[in-house]
């Protein structure tokens, strides 16, 4: 039943301005950071119904990487370029888009690593940017590789290089639980945002809550998934 | 063609590996400007 006056103290106009917060900057850091982790998805990518085998793709890149960085001559460098841009444009643009981001973001990095270096010594200054070439190329073989390979049929291809079981088992975990905890991070960071309203004057206790239950639930996480590779039969062995 | 030459390279192999880059790089380019236009559309 709807009253058909409103009290008068619902009419009176509120003028609340919440005190504003000076350093919330580590928590904006954080939460960033989360979100990086989260952001960062094993497989997103598809792999083609007659896709070569993962093992002959890992030893293809792996041999590519190696003759790319290991040679001086720019032939080569030009020669992976070429077939490497040639494949790419050939995708659709969304994909394109993913591989020239990790890519591209390694390659700018390697150049502002060598920025002070080609500044000082300007006569080596195609030498460096031969590194920085080189960087970006290996770069995108390696997000093609991710892109097109299912993560399932790369730890396949590890375990046939006879690589143990223990190195691509941490691999696997870490990297399927660094999402996890970083989605966690993120709620739990966003959850004390919309509650924390004005000027908070425990931040540092609250940093250590959100901190404290991360590694709780982490703890929590480790003692599941125990469990529940038990209960599926691991055998600490990867099929190959 | 003496511009195109690396390092005393076969030249010819040379200018047509850069017109392959250069066609792949434009397709790609193109393709990226698509991007915001068909969000639009759907």
């Amino acid at each position: 039943m709807i009253p058909e006056w409103i009290p008068e103290w619902l009419e009176e106009k509120d003028s609340y301005t919440p005190p504003s917060d000076g350093g919330a900057f580590y928590i904006r850091t954080i939460k960033s950071i989360g979100a990086a982790m989260s952001r960062l998805r094993i497989q997103r990518g598809h792999e083609k119904k007659y896709a070569l085998p993962a093992i002959v793709k890992f030893i293809l890149l792996v041999c590519a990487i190696l003759l790319l960085s290991i040679n001086h001559n720019g032939m080569i460098m030009l020669f992976f370029a070429a077939i490497l841009q040639a494949y790419l444009c050939t995708w659709p643009a969304h994909d394109i888009w993913n591989i020239l981001k990790a890519s591209g973001a390694a390659g700018i990095i390697a150049f502002i690593l060598f920025l002070p270096a080609m500044i000082i010594l300007p006569q080596n200054i195609s030498n460096n940017l031969a590194v920085v070439i080189k960087v970006f190329l290996s770069m995108e073989m390696l997000s093609i590789f991710n892109h097109t390979t299912q993560w399932n049929h790369i730890t396949g291809a590890l375990k046939k290089l006879h690589i143990p079981a223990i190195f691509i088992f941490t691999l696997d975990i870490t990297l399927k639980y660094i999402v996890l905890l970083g989605t966690l991070i993120q709620d739990l960071l966003t959850s004390l945002e919309l509650r924390s309203v004005g000027k908070n004057n425990k931040k540092y206790q609250s940093i250590g809550g959100v901190m404290g239950v991360t590694f709780i639930r982490g703890a929590e996480m480790s003692g599941e998934m125990y469990e529940a590779m038990c209960c599926r039969g691991f055998t600490d062995d990867y099929k190959e | 063609m003496p511009d195109y030459s690396l390092e005393g390279m076969n030249e010819v192999f040379a200018y047509v590996l850069s017109a392959v880059i250069g066609v792949a790089i434009l397709v790609i380019i193109f393709k990226l400007i698509s991007i915001p236009f068909a969000k639009r559309k759907r």
